[in-house]
């Protein structure tokens, strides 16, 4: 199976979704009319001396069921509107910032940054979730902007290097295969049915909380009623989250390998995890199980557990196993010091070899996950020390900015400066508002960004995105101030810049479908017809090559969005692509995605994905919300550029 | 009858409501304890950099013993001062550790004057590296701080809302979020330069 027939499947699992959830809660509702009819009837009179009153009693039992159930969803569904970022919160989880408290942490931070540039998607925030002693793991979020990592105190200080990057490459799978979307609507919905059980659990520990006052007592018989009641919605949940997730924790386990090209690290992972626990405090933890790498509460009576036996999973990663927890894990922290860098991965070894007169493509460069070489053994500082992974050319301290938000603020801003004098006067002069130092160095900045290989941009601004998780609410919007503010003075075709601009935005606000386009008369064909030929003119210098790229893509669109002919340089303004950007955000998934494809198919037609083009297709395929990282999920190594991109 | 299950109903949506304005007020504690460990990390960053600073000021400017040491007690005393704050933050801790920030940064301001009329010292790489750093560090401090005040407010100004309110003082939630806020801080708030430049 490729890797968008994963990502359609994760759609289908919706509908199933839905169906069960339809049948759970028609389920909850019948139940309690039922304990109403029961308890109002012990005297056992036949059906039909009952009078209506006890009829209406009944069905007013079951509405009101209903009610509560559809208001806890469709209140849920809301909250969790705020993104990844909330469920993190609300697991009690702390982000790691740009210089963590210790070794462990920023050996962490390493590893989701390795990952988040070997799959080319914006760094994602990290949470620890500092209470929390067994190992476990999660990734949360609506789209690939928006998602977190979340790690328990326990996975970073008890799994090595290599099981560490194996856990957390099984979260980023479930984020490039759009598990974490998939999720974030199961979480909303389920807790509707949960909802019950939550209410009995908070009433019982506001009266434990409040011991010395004895008007507790009704409170705690209403708790318990209601608790009750609701566990048999949370056993409902339950059944639904095991039927849609048990199936993708193999398909992540699988993807985790293709990552690190290493079954051993998850595989250990797993191992550690079986002599250990998985499990959490958090009571909240039991809303969000289908979205941790293993089960955060003890099996129940009824093998329902949202994740597939974990020697099941072993065996599936590792066939030659002997099926001994021990014969795989020894169970000690991690010394600070002990320098357990995973040997070099398949990716890194082939770039090593690679021919140096291939020009360095930015993926090709993101792909090298960048697990130390040898030679850095015993630093674990990681950071800065020596550059690594895709960036060879960026001076560290520049990397450096980028993780941390007041810089990496000042680093996006600086790379959508125009080199041309007179553009970039206008820039500044758009930003005046901003404080003069900070003002003064954007030029500084910009200047150093020149002298950084072009292909090193893309994976420099996905660090930097990474970073402006901690802005507070106030902070991104005024940031978004500043970046429309260098957009508009941007010229017509500068796209490099507006790559970035559109990117920053997209991580700063939430993305409004908009049909202005519409109004104006531009039809889905002509949208497509706009990014294809972005692509295809700026990724090309001769106009026949234009042409064969433009080609190239447009072959593999259905008639509906195949658009006609080859757009002016006018129609490939940045206004027209926003427009265009915007218009075709209403299109349904699958087609967004076949859109996603013909881009791709055209920005590699020649063979060679130029930094701009990456660039372009990176910042088109963010916007349109489908995540593409196919070459990561097919069999062959990314030996050569055009059998990848193919 | 009908009215007892209408109140059951009744109650029990609104213990539902309940039970999500006290997860929206544990999300935003959590927000701005967050905010506050990124501020918290960049302190420490600056307290680390004072003593080398001290120490290579030491050599040229022996005669200045006073001025060094006010330095030295200021950061010992910011110091402790962010250790209560994190062990129980609260408004009459937060305030006396803005009180001891606000000092430090005079003590550092006086130095950096006195550090002016000695002109080896100035011409000294280290100092001038030293100095840069310190100055971009304070930037990030100002930055989270903003942040932080950010969040703390939101956190806040729900808690004083009317449904908010109720649960909040039920829940454990009654202390506000301690703003921190460096009074007259104008050495920090204008600070001079960020350190970007290729060196």
């Amino acid at each position: 199976m490729k890797f968008l027939d994963y990502q359609a499947e994760a759609r289908s699992n919706t509908f199933r979704l839905i169906a069960l959830y339809g049948i759970g809660v028609l389920a909850l509702g019948g139940i309690s009319a039922l304990i109403v009819h029961v308890s109002l009837n012990l005297g056992g009179a036949p059906l039909e001396e009952l009078s209506p009153q006890h009829w209406s009693l009944v069905l007013t039992a079951a509405i009101a069921t209903w009610g509560i159930i559809f208001l806890g969803s469709v209140w849920r569904m809301a909250q969790l509107g705020r993104g990844g970022k909330m469920v993190a919160e609300s697991l009690g989880g702390t982000l790691l910032g740009p210089t963590p408290q210790n070794a462990l942490e920023r050996r962490a931070l390493n590893v989701v940054e390795e990952m988040a540039l070997a799959s080319g998607i914006a760094v994602p925030p990290v949470y620890v979730l500092r209470r929390e002693q067994g190992i476990n793991a999660f990734a949360a979020g609506w789209s690939l902007d928006d998602a977190v990592i979340g790690l328990t105190d326990g996975a970073i200080k008890k799994l090595t290097r290599s099981e560490l990057q194996g856990v957390v490459a099984h979260e980023f799978s479930h984020i490039v295969n759009r598990d974490t979307s998939l999720n974030m609507r199961l979480m909303g919905v389920l807790h509707g049915i949960v909802v019950l059980s939550i209410v009995g659990e908070f009433l019982l520990r506001t009266r434990s909380s409040s011991d010395s006052k004895k008007s507790g007592a009704p409170f705690f018989a209403l708790g318990l009623g209601i608790w009750l009641f609701g566990s048999l919605g949370a056993f409902l949940a339950q059944l639904i989250q095991a039927r849609v997730s048990r199936e993708r924790e193999y398909l992540a386990d699988a993807s985790a390998v293709q990552f690190t090209r290493d079954p051993e690290g998850i595989g250990r992972a797993l191992a550690k995890i079986g002599l250990e626990s998985s499990y959490l405090e958090s009571s909240f933890g039991r809303a969000a199980s289908h979205m941790l790498i293993a089960s955060p509460h003890e099996p129940t009576l009824f093998n329902l557990a949202s994740h597939p036996p974990l020697e099941k999973r072993i065996r599936r990663l590792l066939p030659a196993w002997d099926g001994r927890l021990e014969s795989l894990a020894t169970l000690k922290q991690i010394e600070a010091l002990e320098a357990d860098f995973s040997r070099p991965t398949e990716y890194q070894r082939i770039a090593q070899g690679a021919d140096p007169n291939l020009e360095l493509l930015p993926m090709q460069a993101a792909f090298i996950a960048y697990a130390p070489s040898p030679s850095s053994k015993g630093d674990t500082s990681g950071h800065g020390a020596q550059n690594s992974g895709p960036f060879f050319s960026t001076p560290s301290d520049l990397l450096q900015s980028a993780r941390e938000p007041f810089e990496a603020r000042l680093l996006l801003l600086a790379l959508m400066l125009e080199d041309e004098p007179r553009v970039r006067a206008g820039q500044l002069t758009a930003l005046s508002a901003m404080p003069q130092n900070e003002l003064e160095t954007l030029p500084k900045i910009a200047n150093r960004l020149t002298q950084i290989d072009a292909p090193e941009r893309l994976p420099l601004v996905q660090l930097a995105l990474g970073s402006l998780a901690s802005l507070s609410a106030k902070q991104a919007t005024y940031l978004a101030t500043q970046v429309r503010a260098v957009r508009l003075a941007l010229p017509p075709l500068s796209h490099r810049a507006y790559c970035v601009s559109r990117l920053t935005l997209r991580h700063l606000e939430e993305p409004r479908p908009s049909a202005s386009g519409n109004a104006l008369g531009l039809s889905s064909k002509a949208a497509v017809g706009r990014l294809l030929g972005a692509i295809a003119r700026r990724g090309n210098s001769s106009l026949e090559a234009v042409e064969r790229a433009f080609a190239a893509g447009v072959a593999l669109l259905p008639q509906a969005t195949r658009p006609t002919g080859l757009p002016s340089l006018r129609e490939i303004e940045l206004d027209s692509i926003d427009l265009a950007l915007d218009l075709l955000l209403n299109e349904s998934f699958e087609s967004r995605v076949q859109i996603v494809c013909a881009l791709r198919a055209a920005a590699a037609e020649d063979g060679i994905l130029r930094a701009l083009e990456a660039e372009l297709l990176n910042t088109f395929r963010v916007c349109l919300n489908v995540a593409l990282s196919p070459e990561l999920s097919e069999p062959d190594l990314p030996g050569v550029v055009r059998s990848r991109l193919r | 009858m009908l009215f007892g299950i209408g109140l059951l109903v009744f109650l029990l949506i609104f213990v539902v409501y309940a039970v999500g304005i006290y997860n929206r007020l544990v999300t935003l504690r959590e927000r701005f304890k967050n905010a506050f460990s990124q501020i918290e990390i960049q302190l420490k960053r600056r307290y680390d950099l004072i003593p080398n600073l001290v120490e290579t000021a030491k050599g040229y400017m022996a005669h200045e013993r006073d001025t060094l040491e006010a330095v030295v007690r200021a950061r010992g005393a910011a110091m402790s001062g962010l250790d209560k704050v994190h062990n129980s933050p609260g408004e009459a801790k937060m305030a006396e550790f803005a009180k001891a920030e606000v000092a430090l940064g005079q003590a550092l301001t006086r130095f950096m004057a006195v550090a002016e009329s000695y002109p080896d010292l100035k011409a000294n790489q280290t100092m001038s590296d030293l100095n840069e750093e310190l100055t971009s560090t304070e930037n990030k401090v100002a930055f989270a701080r903003q942040a932080y005040n950010d969040s703390v407010t939101e956190y806040n100004s729900y808690k004083q809302q009317f449904p908010p309110v109720i649960v909040a003082n039920l829940t454990g939630f009654a202390e506000r979020g301690a703003l921190l806020e460096f009074a007259d801080s104008a050495q920090i708030q204008a600070a001079p330069r960020v350190s970007f430049s290729a060196s």
